[in-house]
């Protein structure tokens, strides 16, 4: 399976809300994922970079757990972004990333995320706003009463999910910015809407498939080299999303994907920043979403108990280690996302993850702080496997 | 107390895992393997001055033993860091105690183990080792190599427990004559990961252990009886 359909991850749900958008009509976000199945060619310049260079790809540990006997008892083997934390010696490991924003046209529809974006206070770059977010800024966590520490919000997940508090174990992304991409869609739609603050604004849509063949074209073709697998490319759109199913199945905000470069993984997330809000205010929940999936389930296809009925995956029962979809916001599950307020004044908002431990029942990798199962107290208990699903 | 008298303490139980060592090889049958104990040393080198924990360590560093054996370590990786146990090396397990520092053979700027670590003698030494442990958890098996100059005197090989928990790799000789040692690892530090705590050594010309002067003791027990006769007293 190239990747896990929307309809498989969001069910009926999804269909409910595919029905021709009113003017200002709620919109539901979602994430998706693509597994590591697609080859570099031998012949693209990725490919060619790197059986000239070797770059060290991104550090990752692998690990095997025996779920609990409620989850079935199975043994998982996976691999995790970072170190292990059962290693002896603690210490910071740093992912270089890189900020890719994309200037999107769609049908002479132009969306520009290194512009001033006039649907937020003080009119910044929504490339602004990324980069002093708490992805990329320290904040101080408290994470089910245990202090995380002064750190980013994946690092204090991290650490949180492992039990590492008090530790010198980090995991840091070191971002950077490349120079803007241009991708132009002429099969998408825009929407006219107007943002929170009273401006005019558009949602553009994208065909998810046209779109991760573009951004895999861009690695593997222009970005080839300055993105290699030692690197995390995270693509930004300004208020694009991404549907399926002839536009019928709508809005994916986000996703991560990966495939294979002369053996070695290359991991990639694009994502959208919801500046108007039309989803989720706060900007980065989506990117929170994603980037605490494509550390911990780098393959996208780390395997799982199943698990489902709970957060965006409703009627659905899925099988990967993807930390955000349990908890995705506007679906029926309780979560209780971090709200931070920015050093440049803006208001964050951080989706709430589940740890290792609610997916497999288990503490082979360290007890979750606080004896939680997700990182702001609302998963007290393991999963329940699927069918039916839910969560104890 | 001296430093290596305290690890004389904390090693005494290491004669147990000594006893369960396998795979001992002996390229020279004079050289043998020493478990830190016995024969005791009578030197030792913390690693302390290398620098506080995290501090990053070069190709080479250099330390010098309680004795005034200069000691120069190298890294084959061409770095290392130095851990704290209890603070970046967690958690701690004996023989490691915490507070100790550790050279750990990693690169965290590659995520690259750094072994084989040596250290050299700047006067050579009848036997030397340290206490090593596996940075990933499970099995290990440590060895030692030792070396006259440019010849190799032969290697020593222990393994750990199932758990990986520390032990004591060592080398001795039949004469004074170990210039160096080349610590290295396989199983779960096949990746050249790993930490080591004091370097004991055995120095010909390291004064003896020191031992009690017999007025000390003296003194010592005329003290503790006054002190059991006072407590007498106060009880009557």
């Amino acid at each position: 399976m190239k990747r896990l359909s929307l309809a498989l991850l969001c069910g009926a749900a999804c269909l409910a809300s595919a029905s021709v958008a009113s003017a200002q009509e709620p919109l539901k976000g979602y994430s998706a994922v693509v597994p590591a199945t697609r080859i570099a060619p031998e012949d693209s310049p990725t490919a060619q970079f790197h059986a000239l260079v070797s770059p060290a790809p991104i550090p990752r540990f692998s690990y095997t757990l025996q779920a609990s006997a409620a989850l079935g008892g199975g043994t998982f083997t996976g691999s995790i972004v970072g170190r292990n934390p059962l290693n002896h010696g603690k210490t910071t490991t740093t992912i270089p990333t890189q900020l890719v924003p994309l200037v999107i046209t769609i049908n002479g529809v132009t969306y520009d995320p290194t512009l001033p974006d006039a649907c937020v206070t003080g009119n910044p770059t929504d490339i602004s706003i990324i980069a002093n977010s708490p992805i990329f800024t320290n904040n101080a966590w408290t994470m089910n009463g245990q202090n995380m520490g002064t750190t980013q919000y994946i690092d204090a997940f991290q650490r949180a999910q492992f039990g590492l508090q008090g530790t010198p174990y980090h995991l840091i992304l070191q971002e950077s910015q490349l120079p803007a991409q241009a991708l132009t869609f002429n099969g998408g739609t825009n929407q006219p809407r107007t943002c929170s603050n009273g401006q005019a604004g558009s949602l553009g849509r994208v065909d998810f498939t046209t779109f991760d063949n573009a951004i895999q074209a861009l690695i593997m073709g222009p970005l080839a080299g300055t993105v290699n697998v030692g690197t995390f490319p995270i693509f930004l759109t300004r208020n694009v999303v991404l549907t399926e199913n002839g536009g019928t199945l709508c809005c994916i905000l986000g996703y991560h994907g990966a495939f294979f470069v002369m053996g070695q993984l290359q991991i990639y997330s694009p994502f959208s920043i919801d500046t108007g809000p039309f989803f989720i205010p706060g900007f980065v929940s989506a990117l929170s979403h994603e980037m605490g999936e494509a550390i911990n389930d780098p393959p996208g296809n780390n395997p799982t108990p199943s698990w489902g009925n709970i957060g965006q995956v409703v009627g659905a029962c899925q099988g990967n280690f993807e930390v955000g979809d349990p908890l995705s916001p506007g679906f029926g599950t309780p979560t209780n996302p971090f709200t931070v307020v920015g050093g440049n004044g803006l208001t964050y908002t951080l989706q709430e993850l589940a740890f290792y431990s609610w997916f497999y029942g288990s503490n082979g990798l360290g007890t979750g702080a606080g004896g939680r199962f997700s990182d702001n107290g609302t998963f007290k208990g393991d999963a329940i496997i699927c069918p039916p699903g839910g969560t104890n | 107390m001296s430093k290596y008298r305290n690890h004389v303490a904390k090693l005494s139980g290491l004669a147990v895992l000594a006893l369960v060592a396998i795979g001992t090889t002996q390229a020279d049958a004079a050289l043998m393997s020493w478990n830190g104990t016995s024969p005791a040393p009578n030197d030792s080198t913390s690693w302390a001055g290398l620098g506080p924990d995290g501090t990053a360590l070069g190709a080479t560093f250099t330390a010098t033993s309680t004795a005034g054996n200069t000691i120069t370590g190298s890294l084959a990786g061409g770095s290392g860091l130095v851990a704290v146990a209890g603070v970046s090396w967690t958690p701690v397990v004996a023989p490691f105690v915490a507070g100790d520092h550790l050279v750990w053979t990693f690169n965290n700027a590659t995520n690259t183990g750094t072994a084989p670590l040596t250290l050299a003698f700047g006067t050579a030494v009848l036997a030397g080792g340290v206490e090593i442990q596996s940075d990933a958890p499970g099995l290990f098996t440590a060895q030692v190599q030792a070396f006259d100059g440019a010849t190799s005197l032969g290697i020593e090989n222990l393994t750990s427990d199932a758990a990986g928990d520390p032990i004591f790799i060592g080398a001795q000789d039949t004469t004074a004559d170990i210039t160096s040692v080349v610590i290295s690892c396989t199983g779960a530090c096949a990746n050249n990961d790993f930490a080591v705590d004091t370097l004991l050594s055995i120095n010909p010309q390291a004064p003896p252990p020191p031992t009690p002067e017999p007025g000390t003791l003296a003194l010592l027990g005329s003290s503790l009886l006054g002190f059991a006769a006072l407590r007498r007293r106060r009880r009557q």
